[in-house]
């Protein structure tokens, strides 16, 4: 039916975070928060949205948030730090490998000039279905947009999870940033909190954030000694490409077993996917090829591939192999 | 011609590189007019329905919106707004605005506003009432007897063609009886489309009269002709301009661009202001035409010698729900499987209706879909003959005097390679690639480094060197400047560079006092930047004109310096005695004395030409340019990962205009190819039609890091091998070099893995499928219902 939907919107520059959520208030959870706007701007303009934002608010006029600092506790890395000044952060590099190859993976150099961390965490899925422009078809309107089918289902979902869906919405968390800050045990600062990073994404409706509150950084706790992580992210293309299936992992050594293992997986399921049955196989063990090979072997327990995802257990399992052994 | 060329067979940089570079350069969509329109069209979301209503009336009360046109009243304004295809076959016109929808994202209305925002606005304010139609999407299905209808007003979802198409010579029985060794196989390619970063874009605008077009598009000259029959208004009064294109493949030849040029020029005419529509991404990707998805059954029979006795096929094409070339499809795709000296042949193709959104061209026109079946087809005869790969190829391929398809033209079913040793380029390419110290043999790896595999592979692919005739107009000015007219666009190609040094030499000026225009129909007429047309025709007609030229200055010349015409040349803007080149005079002089301006029309014709027939067998020369392509891949056995290493890449193209923009087409060819080869290309929804690749997030194209690391290019540039091109004996190469590109990688996987991959295309599914790592069922885990899949 035909409707008229207004896509204009007011726009606010916020200058504290305290403003930002005041306007948060005063849209009454109509309003989006824009940061590099690498995301929004394309939501926005395919009109993918039912319900698109009356209100835009600008986080980068807010002073403070752009900052990596160091402190006994670790790292404390500000909302509106841009992927290039991660990329560039020699501390970074040298601490948190994860994390930083997982950072100069995203998309190109051009975006990584513009985008945050903040918005990488919170960015919108990538389903084929979900983004489909306005102008092609009219307004596609999924399970994940109040709608009742998720189109992934007996449609194309060769990118699709195979861990089940969330909310009935089976499109993956491809945010390299969350594989990896997860993985090293990340918490997620906001206006009103601080929960650890697997609890702030929320698969299949994207962020834990309430519709008054701010994402305002990231904490990172300080690099375990012995400890040796890799981040291995599967493209088809080499740069400016969405991972089909990444893998952060993270092990803790003594005396050459491991102690403890971490894994992350992106791309296979609504949330980063963590790899536990594989994690278990590894712990007190001296890791080796055998061990590595028997890690991703388990890491697919419990999935359910979808008609045309198949082909992604043996790349899971060849991609955890790969990354377990880049830690050694 | 006796003296050295100054500007032929020299690299000089194109005409606009650093404008282009620097951001300069005008493209269509940077024209702004004084009270210029916005349009944006109003897309079918089903794949076939009938609209039952349509309401503008909400849309039409919005502020800003100027007018609104749908099938119920773009009529009353022009009377015959039908969208001929290209080579003007009246069976096969399409509404520019219709009853009846028949792919996803088909235009439905037009709305025209002051700005594009407030015509997309409005778009939603449009009430629609669609009857769904019942809808195909495969044409194997759609060729099938009862099969669901495309266009309810449609007999049948066969695309109309003409008996001559097929290539059926000798006697197929008996190749069948004399061979000793066959070989099957069934291949079928993936979509790949022109995604060019510059969308289509048109400006449509009157003037009294008078209709201004200026447009994105490869074919001024043919979107001319056909807006005139469309319009019912003379050609005389529609001027189209093409500025430069920012890449066209075939994208842009006017299909895509005809069909709102029309919408707009009735907008442009209530509306009495310049209207300007450009496509989104989502829309070129969507909505424009993509390569065909191809399917073809193939059988060959060869002595163990290793000579070839047959080739039986049946090749469909699914034309989706617009023939754009009707009638054409099936006999070129029909011509890139006579690349082999092979006596008997019983070969059909087949152009099928769907409700996908239309195929058409595409660098070049069915040229990548059938050269990935026919160079893995005849790379698996080549193991069943256990041959050498490159040797098969060798001791097979046609060259100067064998028989070859007659590709587009009528009514020679055959034509004859006028010159041309593709066997010679093959073999200097496998020698750049030392393909003989690397061959161990078929299925044989190169290095295995853990999961990780190396080999090697090699295709061939050609195309035809431009279809049909040109003109072109050539002016000396009075100050001894040159203007060119070419009714074809510039779109990379380096058509406007290649001309340019092309007159430079022929007229004898400098070559910066040329200056070309690409507009029509001052211009001239060609059917465009198509076919690899632009050397055969168009800049032949500018060396023709240039002759002419030069012939006149030399007897105005004659008459000035009281000598023969025989007894004198041209060079740098003069005409000067050759015994004595101080003795001389430029031509503003001697313009000066003939009425100031000589203007000239040259015409270039393309071989097939009706008028060039080898004597013997009296069939016509057609010219191809000829390729070759070794590469080295890698593939990793676990992920399902190809990575081209290398690649040695050959062409055989006559002599070379310009080597810089050669190498230039090589190379974007091969990288454009590995898109083709290793990417998921154009996905529709298998059940509703629905675009899925609407992004370049999703459509995916090749970045710079993806070029293999160490690539070479080999050139055969022997003038001989063109014996028939007129313009130095150059032939056009621009389309052909992408051919080989997905087979060369096919069949150096298939050596790596000791599997073929006859579905393209080569992505990390295809790949662990054909290894058997993708198991059907992953029953031990339990495949548990999810929440909200339908039962």
């Amino acid at each position: 039916m035909a409707s008229q939907i207004s896509w204009s919107f007011k726009h606010f520059d916020a200058k504290t975070v305290d403003e930002a959520v005041k306007h948060l208030i005063d849209s009454e959870g109509k309003a989006s928060l824009i940061a590099g706007g690498t995301d929004l701007l394309n939501v926005l303009k395919d009109r993918i949205l039912p319900h698109p934002p009356e209100a835009v608010i600008n986080l980068k006029t807010i002073p403070g948030l752009d900052t990596i600092r160091n402190d006994p506790h670790g790292l404390n890395i500000g909302a509106l730090v841009r992927l290039r000044d991660l990329a560039s952060s020699a501390r970074i590099r040298d601490s948190y490998p994860v994390f930083w190859k997982a950072a100069t993976s995203v998309a190109s150099p051009q975006i990584r000039n513009m985008a945050t961390i903040g918005g990488n965490l919170c960015q919108d899925v990538r389903c084929w279905y979900y983004r489909t422009p306005r102008l092609i078809r009219g307004a596609v309107v999924c399970k994940r947009k109040g709608g009742t089918k998720c189109y992934a289902l007996g449609g194309d979902n060769r990118y699709h999870s195979i861990f089940g869906g969330a909310q009935g919405c089976h499109a993956v968390c491809l945010s390299d940033l969350a594989i990896a800050l997860i993985c090293l045990g990340a918490q997620a600062e906001t206006s009103k909190r601080t929960v650890p990073l697997e609890d702030f994404i929320l698969p299949g409706v994207g962020t834990a954030l309430d519709s008054d509150e701010v994402l305002i950084g990231v904490h990172i706790p300080p690099p375990e000694t012995g400890s040796k992580g890799a981040y291995v992210k599967f493209t088809t293309r080499k740069a400016t490409d969405f991972a089909i299936v990444s893998v952060a992992a993270l092990l803790m050594f003594e005396k050459k077993k491991c102690k403890e293992a971490k894994i992350v997986l992106g791309g296979v399921a609504p949330g980063p996917w963590r790899a536990e049955s594989a994690e278990d196989i590894l712990k007190e063990e001296t890791v080796d090829a055998s061990t590595a090979e028997a890690a991703g072997k388990m890491v697919i327990a419990g999935a359910k591939p979808l008609k045309e995802n198949k082909y992604k257990i043996p790349l899971v399992q060849a991609l955890v192999k790969q990354a377990i052994l880049a830690c050694l | 011609m006796s003296q050295e060329l100054r500007y032929v067979g020299k690299g000089v940089p194109t005409e606009s590189g650093p404008e282009i570079v620097t951001g300069k350069e005008i493209f269509t969509d940077d024209i702004q007019m004084a009270g210029m329109l916005y349009a944006k069209m109003l897309r079918s979301p089903h794949q076939h329905a009938r609209i039952k209503s349509i309401d503008t009336s909400k849309a039409e009360a919005l502020k800003g919106v100027a007018a609104v046109l749908t099938h119920e009243n773009i009529y009353q304004y022009i009377p015959h707004v039908l969208v001929p295809d290209t080579f003007l076959l009246e069976s096969e016109t399409f509404y520019a605005l219709d009853s009846e929808v028949f792919y996803v994202g088909e235009e439905v209305a037009c709305i025209a506003a002051e700005s594009e925002e407030i015509a997309e606005d409005a778009l939603a304010l449009i009430n629609v009432e669609y009857e769904s139609l019942p809808a195909i999407l495969d044409a194997e299905q759609a060729m099938k007897k009862g099969a669901i209808r495309f266009n309810t007003r449609m007999d049948s979802n066969l695309v109309g063609k003409f008996e001559i198409q097929d290539i059926l010579w000798g006697n197929p029985e008996q190749g069948l009886e004399e061979a000793e060794i066959f070989m099957e196989g069934k291949y079928s390619c993936s979509v790949q489309t022109h995604a060019t970063l510059e969308t289509n874009c048109v400006i449509c605008e009157w003037s009294n009269d008078e209709l201004r077009v200026t447009a994105t598009i490869q074919s001024p000259a043919n979107l001319h002709l056909r807006l005139a029959r469309a319009l019912g208004i003379p050609q005389s009064k529609i001027r189209i301009t093409a500025p430069r294109l920012g890449g066209g493949f075939g994208g842009k030849p006017g299909y895509a661009e005809s069909r709102p040029c029309l919408i707009l020029a009735v907008l442009a005419k209530i509306t009495g202001k310049p209207i300007k529509i450009r496509l989104t991404m989502a829309e070129k990707l969507a909505c424009t035409h993509t390569r065909y998805p191809t399917v073809a059954s193939l059988k060959a029979g060869a002595k163990k010698d290793g000579s070839l006795t047959l080739l039986q096929g049946n090749l469909i094409a699914n034309e989706g729900a617009h023939a754009l070339i009707h009638g054409i499809t099936d006999g070129v795709a029909c011509s890139r499987f006579d690349t082999y000296r092979i006596p008997n042949y019983d070969f059909h193709a087949q152009a099928v209706y769907t409700n996908k959104v239309p195929s058409g061209p595409m660098r070049p026109l069915t040229g990548c879909e059938c050269f990935w079946i026919s160079e893995s087809f005849f790379d698996e005869l080549a193991e069943k003959l256990d041959q050498d790969p490159v040797e098969f190829r060798i001791k097979n391929h046609v060259k100067k005097g064998d028989i070859i398809h007659m590709m587009f033209s009528f009514p020679h079913a055959k034509s004859i390679v006028p010159g041309g040793d593709a066997p010679l380029l093959i073999g200097m390419a496998a020698q750049e690639f030392g393909w003989k110290g690397q061959w161990k043999g078929w299925r044989k790896t190169l290095q295995v480094n853990g999961t990780k595999v190396r080999s090697i592979g090699v295709a061939v692919g050609n195309n035809i060197c431009g279809i049909h005739y040109s003109t072109v107009i050539l002016k000396v000015n009075p100050d001894g400047s040159v203007n060119v007219g070419l009714p074809v666009a510039e779109m990379g190609q380096g058509l406007t560079t290649a001309t340019s040094q092309v007159v430079a030499d022929a007229l004898g000026v400098s070559q910066d006092k040329i200056f070309i225009h690409h507009e029509t129909p001052l211009a001239g007429f060609a059917y465009g930047s198509i076919a690899q047309c632009g050397l055969p025709l168009n800049v032949a007609a500018a060396k023709i004109a240039a002759e002419d030229a030069k012939k006149q200055l030399l007897e105005m010349g004659a008459a000035n310096l009281k000598k023969k015409v025989e007894e004198l040349e041209t060079e740098d803007g003069f005409v000067f005695v050759k015994t004595e080149p101080q003795q001389r005079i430029d031509f503003p002089s001697l313009l000066f004395n003939h009425g100031s301006y000589l203007t000239v029309v040259g015409r270039g014709t393309a071989h097939p030409s009706y008028m060039d027939f080898d004597p013997e067998t009296k069939l016509p020369f057609q010219e191809r340019s000829y390729h070759v392509g070794l590469a080295e891949v890698e593939v990793d056995t676990e992920t399902g990962e190809v990575q081209i290493l290398r690649a040695v890449t050959g062409a055989e193209c006559g002599r070379v205009i310009n080597p810089r923009i050669v190498e230039q087409q090589m190379q974007g060819s091969l990288i454009m190819g590995l898109e083709y080869a290793l990417y998921d290309g154009i996905l529709h929804d298998k059940r509703n039609g629905s675009i899925l690749t609407a992004s370049l997030t999703d459509y995916k194209l090749p970045t710079i890091l993806d070029f293999p690391p160490d690539s070479k290019t080999v050139v055969s540039a022997d003038p001989d091998h063109a014996p028939t091109c007129v313009a130095y004996q150059a032939k056009s190469m621009s389309e052909a070099p992408e051919t080989f590109v997905a087979p060369m990688l096919a069949n150096a996987v298939y050596n790596a893995i000791g599997v073929r991959i006859r579905e393209g295309p080569l992505t990390p599914s295809n790949v662990l499928k054909a290894l058997g790592k993708v198991k059907a069922d992953i029953a031990k885990h339990g495949r548990r219902k999810s929440h909200g899949e339908p039962d």
